[in-house]
């Protein structure tokens, strides 16, 4: 019997924070919340987590930058990106992350289940691996 | 003038040197005959114009001289006590010695002898010796000749003069026979043709036809004239000179004909008119280069005077009036370039001013098109000449271009606001939409969280949906989701603006792609809502084997059904007769695939077909449409695509869409 996965969501927009969180709950996972790259690395440091779902434009670091030093902390943790910028690609070296261009969302995502399947799928790769 | 019998009878007998009482008595009717002869011979002398007398040379004495002798030479002794010697000038004697010494008769010998008032009066002096049984007589006759000599000079001198003119005349003159002889020539004839003398000439040309014309017809053609017409006037012909050099002729001949009106020869003048004819061609050449340049305009060029009169036309203005220069010449420049009544003012003002005036993209209509003008007036102000030169300019190319050059920088600054703004507006946008997910499930009535919290806080989570129903509160929230999705749809389309063609392209099959498009539109959740898409006719009208266009195909189709969707949505609004049809075309033009995208439907002004690549301008009503798909389009083909994009349509003509896509990089 697993625990239920733990998704980290980092996005400064509130209501897009706020939302996806209380879907992802509604879908079983526990969330935390984070508003900023900074915040979001302090609640990794403290709590366990399975995936972060990544908004790009954050202030303070950014995504990708979140990424980064969210992995060498935390090398197991999978990511998904939420981003409003539809012209995102994310950048060659996070594709041994497992990030590829099916874990990029572009919001607004009007129906949150494609990523809550996202989160599932990576879990599930995650616990493969 | 009395006759010799008139005389008086005292005379008579004073001739006879008769004793007047004897003779009175006697009557010898022959002597009396022999008498009268001898008088009438005498009367006859005194009367000749010549003074003559006869001296006898042995004794010296003259012995008998007639009137004018008398008179001229002063012989007025009795006959026979004059002597010779003193009386006789000695010029005469000269000539009488002459006569002794030599022949019997003397030649005529010219001499001067004093006259009146120290005059010299000119004589000719004849001898004639005789003997007259011992005695030689000489018989002088000696005739005043001044009266002669006078005529003579004088026309010596008219022949001089004459001469002179033949001479040195700056015309040649010269006669020739129809055969073509040279029969006289002046100088100056000769000097034209190149030779030293008329005589080098005379002797050199011996057939002028062969010899001296360029062309030996002309010759024979001129002369066929002069026999007709019997002279002819400036007739210019190419001859050639001695040297072989060719020059222009001009010649003015009439025609002298024998007792049989056969031509014997003809005359006249010549000059020579090389350096006329060569400034001529160089005007006619100046004036054919120049008009040369006019006509190889691609402009239209009027020439007009003071009143407004066509005065030049060039090719240009033919083909776009379809007059021709010459029907056009002399015609107010309102009847021949209607589109320019309109400005006639101005143009009059720029003529009194003598300031050019410029209209530019004036719009005039061609048989239904609108076309584009620049009009430029440019006042004559050499000297001497009044009136302008007008120029229209076709200048409908460069209003399109720049017309898609305003609208691609028009997209081009939303594409970069759009990024920017991208991020902004999808956030929101997700938070309604997600949120509005987020109120859809928590009063469902299948998640176990919702039936937790209904039993705890005591709610009839059955009654509150039956409620929220009857309120219609779920349609408002469909609603939420609608316009929620419309504008995170319409981020999407602006966000395409800011691609500058990053994607690869790859040669793909038109074709293939519009047939694609079609089956996509007939399902179009769009389309279908308003509109059948089944109910049109679509005819394609394909060129066979057309080849592969290097393009990004998801791009394409999306032009094709942003236009094909726009097509459908236009046959929608049509009311008239007939069957809502889409004609699609495929053809390769030089460089290019055109592809026309044509509907009959209602067809749009030409102040809605302007705006129609504008972003957000759409002519449906709110809510059809993001008012970004042909500008979406129209960026994709010429900036992505680096094709043309234009839209053809009148009202009730129906709208042609026209796209060209380049081949250049197809393989």
């Amino acid at each position: 019997m697993n625990a239920a996965p733990v998704v980290l969501v980092v996005d400064d927009e509130e209501m897009v924070r706020e939302n996806l969180g209380a879907y992802l709950d509604d879908e079983g996972f526990t969330v935390l919340l984070a508003e900023s790259g900074e915040q979001g690395l302090a609640l990794l440091g403290q709590r366990h987590c399975d995936v972060a779902v990544v908004d790009m434009r954050l202030p303070g670091i950014n995504g990708n930058k979140f990424i980064q030093e969210a992995n060498a902390q935390n090398p197991g943790l999978r990511f998904l990106i939420h981003t409003g910028s539809l012209n995102y690609s994310p950048p060659a070296e996070f594709s041994r992350l497992g990030l590829s261009s099916g874990s990029v969302f572009i919001k607004p995502v009007p129906d949150m289940a494609v990523i809550a399947e996202a989160i599932r799928q990576a879990v599930a790769g995650a616990e493969r691996s | 003038m009395p006759g010799p019998f008139d005389t008086d009878e005292a005379d008579r007998r004073r001739l006879m040197g008769l004793g007047d009482r004897s003779f009175k008595k006697s009557y010898f009717p022959e002597l009396r005959k022999r008498l009268f002869d001898l008088e009438r011979f005498r009367a006859l002398l005194d009367r000749a114009g010549e003074a003559i007398f006869l001296c006898d040379l042995a004794e010296g004495l003259i012995l008998d001289a007639n009137e004018a002798a008398r008179e001229r030479l002063g012989l007025t002794g009795a006959p026979g006590t004059q002597r010779v010697e003193g009386s006789v000038p000695a010029a005469i004697l000269d000539v009488i010695a002459e006569a002794v010494s030599g022949q019997a008769v003397s030649p005529v010998r010219r001499v001067e002898l004093p006259g009146p008032a120290g005059a010299v009066v000119p004589y000719e002096v004849s001898v004639a010796l005789r003997v007259f049984g011992e005695a030689r007589h000489a018989l002088v006759v000696a005739r005043d000749i001044s009266e002669q000599t006078a005529a003579e000079e004088a026309t010596r001198q008219a022949w001089a003069k004459y001469r002179d003119i033949y001479e040195n005349a700056p015309v040649g003159i010269y006669r020739a026979t129809p055969a073509g002889r040279y029969l006289d020539v002046n100088p100056r004839f000769a000097a034209i043709f190149g030779y030293a003398s008329p005589e080098e000439l005379l002797a050199a040309v011996t057939d002028i036809g062969r010899q001296v014309w360029c062309d030996p017809a002309g010759r024979a053609a001129m002369m066929e004239i002069l026999a007709r017409e019997g002279e002819i006037r400036d007739y210019e012909a190419q001859n050639r000179r001695a040297d072989g050099g060719v020059i222009w002729i001009s010649r003015n001949l009439r025609v002298v004909r024998g007792g049989g009106g056969d031509i014997e020869w003809f005359e006249g003048f010549v000059t020579d008119v090389s350096a006329r004819k060569t400034a001529e061609e160089k005007i006619r050449k100046t004036q054919n280069y120049i008009k040369n340049i006019i006509d190889s305009m691609p402009s239209v060029m009027v020439g007009v005077d003071s009143e407004g009169r066509v005065t030049h036309f060039n090719q240009a203005a033919e083909r776009d009036t379809g007059l021709s220069a010459a029907s056009a010449r002399g015609r107010d420049i309102r009847e021949v370039l209607p589109d320019l009544a309109g400005q006639m003012a101005r143009v009059r003002a720029a003529l009194a001013a003598r300031v050019p005036m410029a209209t530019e993209k004036t719009a005039v209509s061609r048989g239904g098109e609108i076309r584009y003008q620049d009009v430029l007036v440019y006042p004559l102000v050499a000297n001497g000449v009044e009136g302008a030169v007008i120029r229209v300019d076709d200048v409908t190319d460069r209003v399109r271009i720049e017309e898609m050059m305003l609208q691609s920088e028009k997209m081009f600054s939303l594409g970069g606001l759009a990024a920017g703004m991208a991020h902004e507006i999808n956030n929101p946008l997700g938070g309604i939409l997600q949120g509005l997910q987020n109120v859809r499930r928590r009063v469902a009535l299948d998640l176990p969280a919702n039936l937790e919290a209904a039993r705890e806080t005591g709610c009839d989570l059955a009654a509150m949906r039956r409620y929220l129903e009857r309120r219609e509160v779920f349609r408002f929230l469909d609603g939420i989701q609608e316009s929620g999705e419309r504008a995170a749809s319409i981020v999407s389309n602006m966000l395409d603006f800011s691609r500058r063609g990053e994607a690869r392209k790859m040669p793909a099959n038109l074709v293939e792609i519009m047939e694609k498009t079609i089956a996509l539109a007939s399902n179009d959740y769009d389309l279908k809502k308003r509109f059948d898409f089944r109910q049109i006719e679509i005819q394609r009208e394909f060129a066979p084997e057309l080849p592969r266009v290097a393009c990004v195909a998801a791009e394409i189709e999306q032009v094709f059904l942003n236009v094909i969707k726009n097509a459908a949505q236009a046959l929608a609004e049509r009311a008239g007769p007939g069957k809502p049809r889409i004609v699609l075309r495929m053809a390769k033009e030089l460089d290019n695939i055109r592809i026309e995208v044509e509907d009959n439907g209602p067809g749009m002004e030409e102040k809605v077909r302007k705006r129609i690549f504008e972003p957000f301008f759409t002519t449906k009503e709110p809510g059809v449409g993001t008012g970004l798909g042909l500008s979406v389009s129209y960026f994709i083909i010429t900036q992505n695509h680096n094709g043309s994009f234009t839209m053809e349509s009148e009202p009730g003509q129906g709208a042609n869409c026209v796209i060209r896509l380049p081949l250049q990089g197809a393989r």
